[in-house]
């Protein structure tokens, strides 16, 4: 008989696991990405502006759309770009794999051409989209009210683009806090 | 003969963790894929040598005193779930440094929480985990044994808690020790009529009490893990009026993959 009825309950234990500690202990929403939005930033040549900021436990996924506010053609490239918390630790991004698989192959194709290997130009008004990710290990990316991003690898025809920060905020109702 | 029946049995009791000591964060999942190998020693594996050694006998010349010794040692291999095992365990992060894991395997069904402390590098967790075994293949590689003493209906909980620390070298490795004590009471249905002694039951518990260490070493989403846990078994066998002595030793190594996503 006591057999049967720690049987059953571990039975039970299976389907309640998700909401019984919930409610005992208060648990966060089980949510593994929560998107981030951002404020567009200028500087004196071109904008950026987050188009997607998919932030899970481990990753920063960002994608960023460069506008040429100038006047001419410019040549947008990208160096290394650096995360940090508000706690003061970075991270270091790169460009996501599928951007790099891009470039790889845009480069290949102009190696084949016997074409010099360069960035295209952008022209006035039109832009140049970059996914980046952030990955760290040890930390909790989506807990965190803001997450700031510096652009000084974005680089304006071999200079740099001279933009201001850009910071990335949690939805309103994403936890906060790296102990949730 | 022990060791080899080790070797071939179809199913173990489950005491491997073979997980980092780090407790998941809410929404980190993790799969793992279990192997373990329960070697029990000292007491319980005389008493399994006799009845083996009494069942390759001619059992028509069983004396009253030699079937109880067989229907007693095949009883202490049914409880002591020695052999190779296997399971698959999905744990989810909770939150607040709580995780639940869920493991099937070998006719055991167990669930489990953790409740952790993060500095990393180095992690604790404080470990429940109460599992259901209903027995299952456990006595078939041996059958002639098994034809002399039918023992059916084994009902088995393991409660177990666990405490364990380690720490963690980025994505790439872990290493963790532990304690753990697990109470398991059981009951079961034995009928040794085929020996003369007709059909009992019995029911009582067993528990163990030891510790393990481990590693694992992997990149970001694949690790494979390894252990070995050394516990202490107690608990008294009562089978037709004759007490076995279920003391000893176990030994389980174990090892497996982990997807951890």
């Amino acid at each position: 008989m006591r057999l049967t009825a720690i049987a059953v309950c571990v039975a039970l234990c299976g389907p309640v696991a998700g909401c019984f500690p919930m409610k005992i202990f208060e648990l966060p929403p089980i949510q593994r990405t929560w998107d981030f939005s951002a404020e567009a930033v200028a500087g004196p040549r071109v904008r950026v502006q987050v188009i997607e900021a998919k932030i899970t436990q481990k990753d920063a996924w960002v994608t960023l759309r460069v506008f040429n506010q100038m006047t001419t053609a410019a040549r947008v490239e990208f160096a290394t770009f650096v995360l940090s918390y508000p706690d003061g630790d970075t991270v270091e991004g790169y460009l996501s794999y599928g951007e790099k698989l891009g470039k790889t192959l845009a480069h290949a194709e102009q190696t084949l051409r016997r074409e010099e290997q360069e960035e295209p130009l952008v022209a006035p008004g039109a832009h140049v989209d970059i996914q980046l990710d952030f990955h760290q290990y040890g930390r909790d990316l989506r807990r965190h009210e803001t997450l700031t991003i510096d652009l000084a690898g974005v680089i304006i025809d071999g200079v740099s683009a001279q933009l201001p920060s850009l910071v990335l905020r949690a939805p309103p109702e994403a936890p906060i806090g790296e102990h949730i | 003969m022990v060791w080899a029946l080790t070797l071939v049995t179809g199913c173990a009791m489950n005491l491997a963790e073979l997980r980092s000591p780090r407790v998941l964060r809410g929404g980190e999942m993790q799969v793992t894929s279990g192997n373990n190998v329960v070697v029990p020693t000292s007491g319980v594996a005389e008493s399994w040598r006799t009845a083996v050694i009494l069942a390759e006998a001619n059992d028509e010349d069983l004396t009253d005193d030699e079937a109880l010794d067989l229907v007693g040692g095949a009883t202490a291999i049914a409880l002591s779930s020695p052999g190779y095992g296997t399971y698959v365990e999905y744990a989810l992060g909770l939150g607040r440094g709580f995780d639940f894991a869920a493991r099937v395997g070998n006719g055991i069904y167990g669930v489990g929480f953790r409740k952790g402390i993060d500095r990393h590098p180095w992690h604790a967790n404080l470990g429940l985990r109460a599992a259901y075994n209903g027995g299952g293949s456990w006595l078939s590689y041996a059958n002639k044994l098994n034809s002399l003493v039918d023992i059916g209906k084994v009902r088995r909980v393991d409660l177990s808690v666990t405490a364990m620390a380690g720490r963690e070298w980025e994505e790439w490795g872990r290493l963790w020790i532990g304690a753990k004590a697990v109470y398991s009471p059981y009951t079961l249905d034995i009928d040794a009529s085929a020996v003369g002694l007709g059909e009992t039951s019995t029911s009582s518990s067993l528990t163990y009490a030891g510790g393990f260490i481990g590693g694992g070493l992997g990149f970001r989403y694949v690790h494979f893990m390894v252990e070995l846990s050394v516990l202490y078994a107690s608990g008294e066998l009562d089978v037709f009026g004759r007490e076995y002595s279920m003391k000893g030793l176990v030994l389980a190594p174990s090892w497996g993959f982990q997807v951890t996503f």
